[in-house]
């Protein structure tokens, strides 16, 4: 019941900050515009493709799904970082919320929740319709297992949160490192991931590196399960993405306490470094 | 006239030399900044050659990805710069300074031109490298001068931005975020933007990088001389005489604006 007073809290302090205390059309605005522009981005580079000789409809699909995946974990890595540096060098408030009753984890979680389930969402589903509406992104509405597919992104969702406490907490620890940081792992996951291209189209080694990461899974099983494709089809992708975030999930609240823990003995939790 | 014009002069050479060895001071970081670029253009040159497009497309993502650092580097380090530098609490020290504020944000410009030139080098040549793309220059001094004329012209808009987005506030950040995929696709980063409507093409071409990258790009792929680059050459020109003026005459709007209402220090607005 506590955990959850703070989630709400905690969410809410999320939705004032991400939203700027502006107002809602403005705030309409500034999340529509960068998703949208990143589409355009791959359509121009598809019809650029298109127009050079290469013909292959599915593609453009591949590519529109991928990206709309992407959003999410982009998110998860940029917004994890931003929060422990907000907290704590800006507004500097996380000592405050450290000696509060509320657990501390939950409360990063829930800071992040409302860009990574709403914006995030919103920013999905309009790059979806796009996509199904002028670039001929072919999604049967009818065909998909929509249990499997909310199983799916689910345990995806898991996994990314999980993916975002991690790199929260090594934030605890670093000051201008996590740009570097944050910028390197949602670069590397979009080079490698299979988010605008498949990861066989890679030199052998890499490909193998490719399919080492967790998103590689995530994303395959998202425009898969979009797509129509049955849990049988996908039942080794499944099982490899659940290990993933079960995996994570452990790791991340193992490591945030330790973090936590070893930031506190060093007295830099709220040590004002980069402001 | 001339103590205030060396006083200046020094206030450009303290603030690019914050800038230069703030940038450098960690090896790490120049490592990253160097080599983060390169992962995202990879995945279009990569989106290319599944594609199999033509080979130029691939020196087309490697200028822009390497130009966009540029861009970048503006928006960031010069356009939220002075919002950041209200929050850290030195911008009234600025402004009480015996300078103009105007060498305040040239001395920025050259800093970040100078430090972002280093990482730019570095992912191009990584760039040229592993995706072993080739060039055709036949006048590299040319090149040059378009390059630091687009730079020239990009900075002068940062430095307008600087001041505009220290008015917005707190929405410094989202200005900033705003301006940052809007513009990679309005300048044609990872393709040539003749593909684009004609109304579009006129609207892209309102902004300094996509001229400046599109002249960069005729010298550097297809070996053009002046006579094809000259009206990208005058309307650099154009740009950077405008965007100074206008920079010079949005910051004095904003000390004024802000004095008057009183927010030129108060933090978290």
């Amino acid at each position: 019941m506590k955990n959850l007073k703070t989630f709400k809290c905690a969410f809410w302090l999320g939705f004032k900050i991400e939203s700027n205390w502006t107002d809602p059309f403005l705030f309409a605005i500034y999340s529509l515009i960068r998703p949208l522009s990143s589409l355009l981005i791959i359509i121009f580079v598809y019809i650029v493709g298109a127009l050079s000789g290469y013909s292959n409809p599915d593609y453009a699909t591949y590519m529109v799904l991928g990206n709309a995946f992407f959003i999410f974990a982009a998110q998860a890595i940029y917004g994890s970082i931003w929060m422990v540096h907000d907290d704590r060098e800006h507004y500097q408030i996380i000592k405050y919320v450290y000696v509060s009753p509320s657990n501390f984890y939950i409360y990063y979680v829930g800071r992040g929740a409302f860009a990574f389930l709403l914006s995030s969402s919103i920013s999905s589903l309009i790059t979806i319709f796009v996509g199904v509406m002028f670039l001929g992104v072919k999604i049967d509405f009818l065909k998909i297992d929509y249990l499997f597919f909310i199983l799916n992104f689910l345990i995806s969702l898991i996994g990314l949160i999980s993916l975002s406490m991690i790199l929260a907490s090594i934030g605890f620890f670093t000051t201008r490192t996590m740009w570097s940081l944050s910028e390197g792992l949602a670069g590397l996951f979009f080079l490698f991931c299979g988010i605008l291209f498949k990861p066989e189209q890679f030199p052998y080694p890499l490909q193998i590196f490719s399919y080492m990461l967790p998103l590689t899974y995530w994303v395959s099983l998202f425009r898969n399960s979009l797509l129509g494709l049955r849990i049988e089809s996908l039942m080794n992708e499944f099982i490899i993405s659940l290990g993933y975030t079960i995996f994570l999930l452990l790791f991340s609240i193992i490591l945030f306490k330790y973090s936590l823990r070893i930031a506190k003995k060093k007295g830099i939790i709220d040590a004002i470094l980069t402001f | 006239m001339i103590k205030s014009f060396i006083r200046n002069l020094k206030a450009i050479y303290g603030r690019m030399y914050v800038r230069i060895i703030g940038g450098n001071r960690y090896l790490h970081e120049i490592f990253a900044d160097a080599l983060l670029p390169l992962l995202n253009l990879s995945a279009y040159v990569f989106v290319y050659k599944a594609m199999n497009t033509p080979q130029d497309l691939a020196s087309f993502v490697i200028i822009g990805g390497v130009m966009v650092t540029f861009w970048l580097n503006v928006l960031w380090n010069m356009g939220a710069q002075l919002y950041w530098e209200k929050e850290m609490g030195n911008l009234e020290i600025f402004l009480l300074a015996p300078i103009s504020r105007m060498a305040i944000l040239f001395g920025m410009a050259i800093g970040g031109m100078i430090n972002t030139s280093l990482r730019a080098l570095a992912t191009l040549i990584l760039g040229l490298y592993i995706f072993n793309v080739k060039f055709n220059i036949s006048d590299p001094m040319l090149v040059l001068i378009i390059f630091i004329l687009t730079l020239i012209a990009l900075y002068a808009l940062g430095m307008l931005f600087s001041s505009l987005f220290l008015l917005f506030g707190r929405e410094a950040w989202h200005s900033a975020n705003l301006l940052q995929e809007p513009i990679y696709f309005l300048s044609g980063i990872y393709f040539p933007i003749k593909y684009f409507p004609f109304w579009l093409q006129v609207i892209a071409s309102l902004i300094p990088l996509t001229i400046g990258l599109d002249a960069i790009r005729k010298l550097i792929i297809y070996g053009s001389d002046f006579i094809d680059i000259q009206l990208h050459f005058f309307l650099l020109i154009l740009f950077s005489i405008i965007l100074l003026m206008l920079a010079k005459f949005s910051l004095n709007y904003m000390e004024k604006i802000a004095k008057k209402e009183g927010r030129l220090t108060l933090r978290w607005i």
